[in-house]
């Protein structure tokens, strides 16, 4: 416990806001400044950590806020890749329209999904999703031609809308994709985290804790259980389709073995790095889950003492494992909850009052999530 | 209780890493171990050896074909005679004047491409080094390297030292990509070696575009070779696949005869599928009958009880066999089963050379690989009646100084590889200017005999006229007790082109 009390700021004050501003400009700060200066593969780093970030937010509204959880996501991410694939080489269709299309059918196939999920929980619905996540590639393997396996948005029309002042001709054509892709995938992720968040701070998101922290008792205060749950897997489903036509965008091929189970599993462990339940949790986990993972493949040693296959190169996913095991332990609630933590003992953010014209049950919904922390309410985007 | 709940799913997912990080074979290989890979000679025996073909047609001049009058321009194409007349420390070369070239207007910097090298020329590479995968594949990295060191301590290159960078993609072809990129940022001059039909496949375009030389691909697909005009900066090392198809049905015929039946099994992807389908039309063609196919998912890792029990029902005479990585000894296991549950039923086995390693055919796979047919173009280091093979003598040599343990040959892969490039960077200088044009040209106009090639194969390269480097094969058939490949034959060399 701090020796001094924490300093209190009211939610929503003007210093509130301040430091809402100034995180945000910060970021902004940061994604201008990386764009006009960083190499072609930094900035190609940047945008998969992306993909994964915006699978992961996808995945949180999912599984942080509605309690269901999914190891299907791949799937989703794959099918959207696909279908821009197929609809943009095949029959030469926009790309942009071709993720419109292919977030239609993610949402389509995630309320599919969604109905299992109605009567199955924990770990029932997991072996559910995860078998669709086997399904998968066999699927695609066994029902899509080479041709269309083999499509994706790489030398199609891809181009940057005209607006945005982005050309990717020229000597330096490697560098202007690259930035190109950036801005996208950048683009998608606010946008995924602007729709999550504004959910989750609306009567929606406090319906969706509702349902994940006690399903009867939110059907009793006129949650619609069956809307809510499969809506939600819908519009997780399409956020994480997003990202899979954002790797159809960077990679040049595809096939059955570009979106497998080992994907959802990387979605699932940069949502618990990050912390799941916060907003910003998925996002922060996405990117040190991608960093660490490329520290340690070009840094981890060969160690020969390991028995069998892990002593014949580098022990880099074996470390990270390890290390994500070992930071489960230490802090439960990811990066964003440890943060959260020693934030806490500084300053803290009271609630805005409630409006005096609440009524009761109005009230009984507006109690904050309990979250990661039991103790807190949501700190807004800082 | 969510805490609970949190840290039980996050423990579960870390776990499944952790043991698909150890087990699982997720995504196994489709390019070749040790067997398949020839590559060329410490310089010292890289004389021009044109001599066993004295005869060699060039491209016609470019402007002959853009007439777009064929038959004159190969009426005009210069027969070229280039004998192995050439002083020891040269490459067989064609006359510059006729060779093929690039053009570098379509570069997105063609500046760039023909700039020249000088100083240190960084060679860049994406290959498993961690993961499942990296088990058959890690020895191919340290052979890569051991034969660049080689060739700066013994000064192969004049004025130039040789520095590697190879990074891991963890065969995993979404990863290529980024790999690619980060070492194109890094100054990498050029590709080589990169493992992995997907993976070399997700950065072709990119290196294309941008006119980096990617060389010798370690795979086998028959795209490296067959659009040369479209994707002139990309090259493969190893035997295409439907030309080892082809020799394989060849050498049934031989050993079961005209209306022999065969089984196929082979993993349902592209490589599967191109595999199969060449091996259908050659053995239609040897007059051999397919009486069943089964296949096995990329991904799967269970023994293939049923496809085999499927396959043995039929009683073929022959079983082609073109599993995926681990999943080569698995099946030469359940064929053992098989064989015991049907008595008498003894069928010649032909596995394709990707199954051919040490470590697939007899250390994972038991007993069970004995008799297994397969091929490779490349001497074995590990047999002792190669020992004295110079060749092989410089390959063992640096590999005991080094005190590498991989596996001997898939190691003398990695060295072949090297020995490869440099040869064609050799080669490069000697046109005048090392640049990444210059590289290419030299790539794509050179014939010679690598150290460790099996007598008969040789890097042959001829523009767009000839698009493979190496097309020879020979067959062998693995005998566990001698712990050795037993060769079929002579190397086959009517694929050459």
């Amino acid at each position: 416990m701090p020796t001094t009390p924490p300093r209190t700021i009211r939610e929503a004050s003007p210093l509130h806001w301040a430091i809402r501003a100034a995180g945000v400009a910060a970021i902004a700060f940061v994604a201008i400044y990386l764009a006009s200066t960083a190499k072609p593969s930094t900035l190609g780093d940047i945008t998969e950590a992306c993909t994964l970030a915006i699978a992961a937010v996808g995945l949180n509204l999912l599984f942080g806020f509605n309690g269901q959880i999914s190891i299907g996501h791949s799937t989703f991410a794959g099918l959207a890749a696909f279908t821009a694939g197929y609809t943009v080489n095949s029959w030469e269709w926009n790309p942009y329209v071709s993720l419109a299309v292919g977030l239609v059918l993610c949402f389509l196939l995630g309320l599919a999904l969604g109905l299992p999920a109605l009567r199955l929980k924990g770990p029932y619905l997991a072996l559910v999703t995860l078998a669709v996540a086997f399904v998968w590639p066999t699927v695609a393997a066994k029902f899509l031609d080479q041709k269309v396996k083999a499509s994706t948005l790489k030398g199609t029309k891809l181009e940057p809308l005209t607006w945005t002042g982005l050309t990717v001709k020229g000597k330096d054509s490697r560098l202007d994709k690259a930035i190109f892709l950036y801005w996208a995938a950048i683009v998608i992720l606010v946008i995924a985290y602007v729709i999550v968040r504004n959910l989750r701070k609306s009567r929606i998101g406090r319906a969706l804790v509702a349902v994940r922290d006690n399903e009867t008792a939110a059907a009793v205060m006129g949650v619609n259980l069956k809307l809510t749950k499969t809506v939600t897997f819908g519009i997780s489903a399409a956020i994480a389709g997003a990202s899979g036509w954002i790797t159809a965008a960077r990679l040049a091929t595809m096939d059955e073995t570009t979106f497998t189970i080992l994907s959802s599993i990387k979605y699932l462990l940069a949502l618990f790095l990050g912390g799941a339940a916060t907003l910003v949790g998925p996002i922060v986990g996405a990117f040190a889950y991608f960093f660490l993972d490329d520290y340690l493949k070009d840094h981890a040693p060969g160690w020969d003492w390991l028995p069998g296959p892990l002593s014949k190169g580098p022990v880099a996913s074996f470390l990270l494992g390890v290390l994500v095991i070992a930071f489960v332990f230490v802090a439960p609630f990811g990066v964003v909850g440890f943060v959260k933590d020693q934030v806490r003992k500084v300053f803290v953010i009271a609630p805005r009052p409630l409006r005096p014209r609440a009524t009761t049950a109005e009230q009984a919904m507006h109690t904050e999530d309990p979250g990661p922390t039991t103790d807190g309410p949501e700190q807004g985007e800082s | 209780m969510i805490r609970k709940r949190y840290q039980l799913v996050a423990l579960a997912a870390a776990g499944a890493l952790v043991i698909v990080s150890c087990g699982s074979d997720e995504k196994s290989s489709d390019t070749t171990t040790a067997a398949a890979v020839t590559t060329a000679a410490p310089t010292a025996t890289t004389t021009a050896e044109t001599s066993g073909e004295s005869t060699e047609t060039t491209t016609a001049d470019t402007t002959a074909e853009s007439t777009g009058d064929t038959t004159e321009s190969s009426t005009e194409a210069t027969e070229e005679t280039t004998e192995a007349t050439e002083a020891e420390t040269t490459v067989a070369t064609d006359a510059p004047a006729d060779a093929w070239t690039v053009d570098t207007d379509s570069c997105s910097d063609p500046e760039a491409a023909e700039a020249p090298i000088e100083g240190t020329l960084k060679i860049g590479s994406a290959q498993p080094l961690s993961g499942t995968p990296a088990v058959a594949f890690a020895p191919v990295k340290d052979g890569f390297e051991l034969y660049l060191k080689y060739a700066n301590d013994n000064g192969l290159l004049e004025g130039i030292t040789l520095e590697s960078s190879i990074k891991d993609d963890q065969y995993d072809a979404t990863q290529t990509p980024g790999v690619v990129d980060s070492l194109i940022d890094d100054g990498v001059n050029i590709f080589a070696g990169i493992i992995g039909t997907p993976n070399n496949l997700a950065v072709r375009d990119t290196l294309n575009e941008e006119c980096i030389p990617q060389l010798l691909n370690l795979t086998g697909a028959p795209d490296w070779g067959n659009d040369v005009a479209s994707y002139p900066w990309t090259t493969g090392a190893l035997v295409p696949y439907d030309i080892e198809a082809r020799i394989y049905a060849t050498t049934l015929q031989g050993l079961i005869g005209d209306g022999g039946t065969v089984g196929m099994f082979t993993v349902n992807s592209e490589f599967g599928k191109t595999y199969a389908d060449a091996f259908k039309a050659a053995a239609e063609e040897a007059g051999l009958e397919i009486v069943a196919e089964q296949t096995i998912e990329p991904a799967e890792t269970a023994p293939p009880t049923n496809q085999v029990g499927a396959l043995a029902a039929e009683k073929p005479d022959a079983i082609m066999a073109v599993p995926l990585g681990a999943q080569c000894p698995t099946f030469l296991k359940e064929l053992v089963n098989a064989k015991a549950a049907n008595a008498g039923w003894e069928p010649v086995v032909f596995q394709t050379n990707t199954c051919a390693s040490r470590l697939l055919i007899s250390l994972l796979a038991a007993d069970s690989g004995n008799g297994v047919y397969t091929s490779t173009n490349l001497i074995d280091p590990v047999d002792p009646a190669n020992a004295a093979n110079p060749g092989v003598k410089t390959l063992v040599d640096a590999y005991t100084a080094a005190g590498l343990k991989g596996d001997l040959a898939t190691t003398a892969v990695g060295w072949t590889v090297a020995e490869d490039t440099v040869t064609i960077l050799k080669k490069a200088q000697e046109s005048g200017t090392l640049s990444r044009k210059s590289i290419i040209e030299a790539a794509r106009n050179l014939t010679f005999t690598p150290s460790l090639a099996l007598p008969g194969v040789e890097y042959k390269m001829n523009g767009e006229d000839d698009g493979y480097s190496f097309q020879s094969l020979q067959v062998e058939q693995w005998d566990q007790a001698a712990n050795l490949f037993t060769y079929i034959g002579t190397p086959d060399t009517s694929s050459e082109s």
